[in-house]
């Protein structure tokens, strides 16, 4: 097993387009850090990336009620905003036509118009790491 | 699965669908599109076996596009 990153590598040029790509979702509307950790997170413990997911909840020094929250799909205890966008990220994996329009909106609400496409197309891509990490057995889903 | 946009683009009167909505984050898809036609352009498998394998992708996640 190797890094996502030396994975890729092997296709050098479409590895530094898809790490730009990925690198600007996480900065144009400037949704933060946390908030994009935690769906980052929710996402790969949904895959069984359980190690990962704890890596980034380190990273972001996650209290144990969040590291719960995240485990067991119940964001209760957690702030609006969290809980919104949470809702939403965790239906991408495998029920992402099953968000609702209203689960959108309270996501708009809280990060506004762009703030809201970013975190979606962010959510989007932290489900295709999580994927290509399986597929490629790498030992983590950062794309380099 | 909803058919009226969720989100609508910046422009106004502009109508939405994805290249629209997404001039929200006008780096983000700008990155996008220079990854798509990379990826469409170059790389060592034939266009058809990525418009295969593109097509049953869509057909498993009931994409409309």
């Amino acid at each position: 097993m190797d890094s996502l990153a030396r994975a890729l590598s092997e296709a050098p040029a479409l590895q530094a387009k898809y790490a730009a790509f990925f690198r600007a979702t996480h900065t144009e509307a400037q949704v933060s850090t946390t908030l994009l950790a935690l769906c980052r997170a929710r996402i790969e413990l949904i895959h069984g990336l359980d190690p990962q997911a704890q890596a980034l909840l380190d990273q972001i020094e996650a209290p144990a009620k969040v590291r719960e929250a995240l485990q067991s799909g119940q964001f209760e205890q957690l702030d609006p905003q969290a809980q919104a966008a949470l809702t939403v990220a965790e239906q991408i994996p495998f029920n992402h036509h099953a968000v609702s329009d209203s689960q959108i909106a309270a996501v708009a609400n809280h990060l506004g118009d762009a703030g809201a496409v970013s975190l979606l197309t962010a959510c989007a891509f932290y489900d295709v790491n999580a994927r290509l990490s399986m597929v490629l057995a790498a030992t983590d889903t950062h794309p380099g | 699965m909803s058919t009226t946009p969720r989100i609508y683009p910046p422009a106004p009167n502009t109508p939405a669908e994805f290249g629209s909505v997404m001039q929200h984050t006008p780096a983000t898809i700008g990155a996008f599109f220079d990854l798509y036609a990379h990826f469409w352009q170059q790389g060592q498998v034939a266009a058809d076996i990525k418009e295969m394998t593109r097509l049953r992708n869509a057909r498993i996640t009931d994409c409309g596009y």
